[in-house]
């Protein structure tokens, strides 16, 4: 019976964790790329080129 | 013993509770495809080394308003809503200890399916910038295409936002474009890696390619404007009033870039960067 319900209560545990894992709501990605961006400066330059 | 865990299961039940009937996202203003709508940019990221600096310039240059999101490993995440739209997301980042700056806006592509989609990417020439993982709503990966620019792939377990959805509007993403170095290898990887039907276009005295799935236009290759830049996807968003748009940029801290102006593209739109040095468009809508 102790045994029982200490398993009960450990499911529970378990159970609610999961839920609050999955708190933050669930769309979007955020991917961290981790890439350094380049030189785009050059984009004030060139200004015929726009196509 | 058997208190304690009663208690702390108790407490977290009551937490998950609360967060399960308030912070579920609200898909309620949005519609989905039945299928993948396969080549569209499905999703727009900004990664950045300063959060708090972003929030308050996206919110008073767009009016987005912001909600917690899921969290890919480290790092805190938000997402942005343009009234009953979800917009983009903004991934903050640790700052790197050489001081080159990872800030940018990062568009995701859908695709049928991710693995194979950075398989081919790789046969192409590309390198993988993160490995696919699942999220809660499908999986993702991101890849280094064979110039160097970034781009993510996704796959979304409930559908691809529909044209109605993301149609062009005021402080929403409208187009997204990569400036090449060489605009034919670009397009043939860009073929390889979502199926694109390529169609190039004479326009302004240049060539400019447009990348398009069953019909509809979903990105744009042009040749970088000057010669020694580096390649990089450019995301576009939407504004009434590029010139006052752009104002507002600088007074929110930003840069201002390229200016409206007549001798570029009919002074409809402008380039800036955020105050951490992320570049965006302001492209007067509708286009």
């Amino acid at each position: 019976m102790k045994n029982g319900m200490k398993k009960i209560l450990f499911v529970m545990l378990l159970a609610s964790s999961a839920l609050i894992a999955g708190c933050n709501g669930n769309v979007g990605i955020g991917l961290n790329v981790g890439v350094p961006i380049g030189n785009h400066g050059y984009m004030s330059v060139g200004t015929s080129r726009w196509l | 013993m058997k208190l304690k865990i009663t208690l702390i299961a108790a407490v977290l039940l009551a937490a998950a509770t609360a967060c399960t009937t308030a912070s579920q996202s609200d898909f309620a203003g949005m519609s989905f495809s039945d299928r993948p709508l396969t080549g569209k940019v499905i999703w727009n990221d900004l990664i950045t080394e300063d959060l708090p600096a972003a929030k308050q310039f996206y919110g008073g240059l767009f009016g987005w308003t912001f909600e917690d999101g899921q969290a890919d490993g480290s790092g805190a995440y938000i997402v942005a809503r343009d009234e009953e739209i979800y917009v983009a997301g903004i991934r903050s980042v640790e700052p790197r200890q050489d001081g080159k700056k990872l800030t940018r806006w990062l568009p995701y592509v859908s695709v049928d399916d991710v693995d194979t989609a950075v398989e081919r990417s790789k046969a192409g020439g590309a390198t993988v910038a993160v490995e696919a993982r699942n999220l809660n709503l499908g999986r993702v990966a991101a890849i280094i295409d064979p110039e160097g620019a970034v781009i993510g792939l996704a796959s979304s377990s409930i559908g691809d936002p529909d044209d109605r959805t993301t149609s062009a509007a005021p402080g929403r993403v409208v187009w997204s474009e990569l400036l090449s170095r060489d605009t034919v290898a670009a397009s043939g990887f860009y073929r390889l890696l979502a199926g694109y039907d390529i169609n190039v276009i004479e326009r302004r005295g240049g060539l400019y390619t447009l990348l398009s799935n069953n019909g509809v236009n979903r990105a744009g290759i042009m040749p970088r404007p000057a010669d020694n830049g580096d390649p990089v996807w450019l995301t576009y968003f939407g504004v009434r009033d590029p010139k006052a748009a752009a104002a507002r940029a600088k007074e929110l801290g930003g840069t201002v870039l390229l200016p409206p102006s007549p001798d570029v593209r009919e002074g409809t739109m402008a380039i800036v960067t955020d105050p951490v040095g992320a570049v965006l468009v302001l492209q007067k809508v509708p286009m």
